[in-house]
């Protein structure tokens, strides 16, 4: 039986390979450990574009709507790993091959789960702007509602990579930094702008895309 | 807006000029002094309760219609007097954590026929004077309180309140105090820290966990509420606190009863009927034509009759055609009626017009206009003509044409109708001289009579076919069947899929079964889908259960009947021979230890 692809188990090593190497870098520096944090939460909201051909023809735009959310230990200030989960949603239509036309509502829905290494370029305390990369395992899960028929469900492995830029807020607006990190506790808060792009194939048919995505980091 | 009427009997004339001005000054003098009370209304003069307690003067009268109002409410000003419409109609509703009224610091006020449900405390009185609390409801909840008195305040009064399961009924009452004519019913503690009541008369008391203080001529007796889980708590006949109060009743004369209905102060509205039931009795589809009614028994002991009203336009009863009479028919004491040969007469409809034909698997979705005076719509289709097959839809102007054939060409229209529809209601009617009435009930209507047909609409196509969505990918989802079977749209898998829709998502069993199968199918299926040699095993097992399901889905009333009584049979004969067995081994046994 064969429920993975080869792609699939060496994502998986490699994942677990540099968290490991990164663990024990961590585990090296513990002896000196800083106040750094070590948790992060990112909320994420923007523009989905999949790489595939006439999905305008179905669902009107060749976009839609992401939103995420992930989390993630940071081994370092300059190394993470985590997991994040999006959703993206558009509602269209499907095709009527005897008629020979466009018909019958479907909701499309994909739910990539990523699981990432993030490499941040974090060099001062306060530092304003901190450029990422980053990427991973994927795996989508995908669901079809359709008009008058079953749902079709299923997922495809695949793997993803991001990057873009975080801003601190502590700087930008240090007195409400300070309140937040009395009400809610986080250390260091951000605004993101990140770009990322995803390949998860099944039967061939490219599940993926490009997002752009705006939000918030907090780090704790 | 307010309305303040001003009177004067100043008549008085001034000849001079000179004393004009003095004369003006007198007469404003004369006339602050002649000023009315004012009659303030909630709704219609003001949006809320509180509202109008803002705006009133010394003196004025507070009148709030029926409905709910979720208000915590404060009084500060002297000599007001809060009405609700009716006690059993008019709720306040302030949140549990909540006073309903706070009354502080005021000399003289009333607070009569609400119905307060739903509060920390029904009313608090603290450093007040002179306050009468009178006919109403206070049904608060196990662990709050009715009322509250509080910070030396005497004088406070209350009279012919309902005390329905409260925490504490009634808490420190102070000098001075009166408490007549109540009914405390199951509350934890009826009278709590009585103080210095000196009043405490004629109340009627039953299953209160501590009913101390009930103080002179109290009674202990069921009060037989009518319906006090629909909170209406008038008394039945043989009800224990049915004259048994100080006073006279207002409505009918007599002595007066205890709790919200008796006394004064007492609304004189029964309590309305539930919506009535209408069936349609007419003897054949050319009539004569008949409606039969129904409604729920009002038991309240003073309920003489119900009013049955009936027309053909909403909430407006001008129906005359009835041989029973013109509406209101006097049902008399009974609880239902038939209105017969009744004259339906529905309007002739324009033909639709039909809009769209959309396809998608085994339906079609029909789109159509509105046609004026329909008040029903049938569609029609067929595949040689839309003559074929009629299905009636209701009055909606889109349907989901289902259950048709996939790559069979159809051909649809769409048929107006319109037939009369009469709208029904009851009012109860006390036995009094004024035959006081409840209000209406809740609306029913009923279509009856010959029906109206258009001219048919345009015909249209349509090929119903399976939607393919995009993406084209393969479904994982949760089908052993369909792995089994190599396709979603093997006949094997319709069946089972109507079986699901039909049978097992129309109960609670069945749709547990259907979800645990949700869950755990897809990783069966996956294995089912790689070792192509499981297929045929798997359709095997699946056979008797799509033969059952053939059998529940297809089969009439009498052959499910006969399976069901061989099935038990056959399990009563194995299950008895089972025990039976069992109990001889277990006789055996004993002997044999003996």
């Amino acid at each position: 039986m064969r429920l993975h692809s080869n792609g699939y188990w060496a994502q998986i090593i490699t994942t677990c390979t540099i968290a490991m190497l990164a663990f024990s870098f961590f585990n090296s520096a513990h002896a000196r450990k800083s106040e750094r944090p070590h948790w992060s939460l990112e909320v994420k909201g923007g523009r989905f574009t999949p790489d595939i051909d006439n999905y305008e023809t179905f669902y009107g735009n060749d976009d839609t709507s992401e939103f995420s959310i992930g989390f993630g230990y940071k081994f370092l200030r300059q190394l993470e790993v985590g997991a994040q989960a999006s959703y993206i949603q558009d509602d269209g239509v499907g095709l009527l091959p005897l008629n020979q036309n466009l018909g019958g509502q479907v909701a499309y829905t994909l739910v990539p789960v990523d699981v990432f290494v993030l490499f941040r370029a974090v060099f001062a305390k306060n530092q304003w702007v901190v450029p990422y990369i980053g990427g991973g395992w994927t795996r989508a899960y995908y669901r079809q509602k359709i008009q008058n028929q079953d749902d079709v469900e299923g997922k495809a492995d695949g793997y993803h990579a991001r990057a873009g830029i975080q801003i601190s807020l502590n700087n930008m607006a240090p007195g409400q930094a300070a309140v937040a990190q009395k009400g809610i506790g986080p250390d260091y808060s951000y605004l993101i702008f990140e770009a990322k792009t995803f390949s998860a194939k099944k039967d061939g048919i490219e599940l993926g895309g490009t997002s752009y995505l705006f939000g918030f980091l907090f780090e704790f | 807006m307010r309305d303040i009427a001003r009177q004067s009997n100043i008549s008085g004339r001034c000849p001079h000029r000179r004393v004009v001005a003095q004369c003006f000054s007198y007469l404003l003098f004369v006339f602050a002094g002649f000023v009315q009370a004012a009659e303030l209304n909630v709704p219609a003069d003001f949006g809320s309760i509180q509202d109008a307690i803002n705006a009133a003067d010394a003196g004025d009268t507070i009148f709030v219609e029926r409905g709910t109002y979720n208000e915590v409410l404060t009084l500060t000003k002297d000599n007001l007097t809060l009405r609700g419409r009716e006690t059993a109609q008019t709720f306040i509703n302030p949140g549990s954590d909540n006073i309903a009224l706070s009354i502080v610091g005021v000399n003289t006020a009333s607070f009569a026929n609400f119905t307060v449900i739903n509060a920390q405390t029904g009313v608090s009185v603290s450093t007040s004077n002179n306050i009468t609390i009178a006919n109403n409801v206070f049904d608060v909840g196990t662990s709050n309180t009715g009322v509250f008195v509080v910070n030396l305040s005497p004088n406070v009064t209350l009279d012919n309140n309902t005390f329905y399961r409260n925490g504490t009924a009634v808490s420190r009452l102070q000098i001075a105090s009166t408490v007549r004519n109540n009914i405390f019913f199951e509350n934890t503690t009826a009278l709590a820290n009585g103080g210095n009541v000196l009043n405490t008369q004629f109340n009627c008391f039953f299953g209160n966990q501590d009913s101390n203080n009930i103080g002179n001529n109290a009674t202990e007796g069921n009060p037989l509420f009518t319906n006090p889980g629909g909170r209406d708590f008038h008394l039945q006949t043989g009800s224990a606190c049915i004259d048994v109060g100080t006073g006279v009743d207002v409505i009918d004369n007599t002595t007066a009863d205890a709790g919200a209905y008796g006394g004064n102060l007492a609304d004189s509205f029964p309590f309305p009927t539930p919506q009535p039931s209408a069936t349609d009795t007419s003897a054949s589809a050319t009539g004569p034509f008949n409606i039969s009614i129904n409604w729920t028994a009002n038991l309240a002991y003073l309920v003489a009759g119900y009013d049955v009203y009936y027309g053909t336009a909403r909430g407006d009863y001008n129906g005359i055609d009835a041989d029973e009479g013109p509406s209101p028919v006097n049902a008399g004491n009974v609880t239902s009626i038939t209105l017969t040969n009744l004259n339906p007469s529905a309007g002739n409809p324009a033909a639709p017009v039909l809009i769209s034909v959309a396809p998608s698997n085994r339906t079609l979705t029909l789109n159509w206009s509105a046609a004026d005076q329909a008040t029903g719509y049938r569609v029609l289709y067929g595949v040689a003509s839309a003559n074929e097959n009629s299905v009636g839809v209701g009055n909606v102007t889109s349907f989901d044409l289902r259950g048709l054939e996939n790559g069979t060409t159809y051909l649809v229209a769409v048929q107006a109708t319109a037939q009369q529809t009469y709208y029904l209601a009851t009012k109860v009617y006390d036995s009094t001289a004024e035959r006081n009435t409840s209000i209406f009930s809740t609306e029913q209507s009923l279509v009856i009579g010959p029906i109206n047909e258009s001219a048919v609409s345009n015909t249209m196509n349509g090929l119903p076919e399976p939607v393919m969505p995009f993406p084209t990918l393969p479904n994982e989802g949760c089908f052993i069947a369909t792995a089994a079977y190599g396709t979603e749209y093997a006949p094997e898998i319709t069946i089972l899929r109507e079986f699901r829709d039909t049978i097992l998502l129309t109960n609670h069993f069945g749709r547990i079964l259907v979800t645990v199968y949700y869950r755990y199918s897809p990783a069966i299926a996956e294995v089912i889908k790689n070792y192509p040699s499981l297929k045929e095993l798997v359709r095997g097992l699946l056979l008797p259960v799509v033969l059952v399901a053939v059998f529940i889905l297809q089969a009439s009333t009498l052959p499910k009947l006969v399976v069901s009584v061989l099935l038990l049979s056959l399990i009563w004969r194995y299950t008895s021979r089972f025990v039976f067995r069992i109990r001889n081994y277990r006789d055996k046994n004993r002997i044999e230890a003996a």
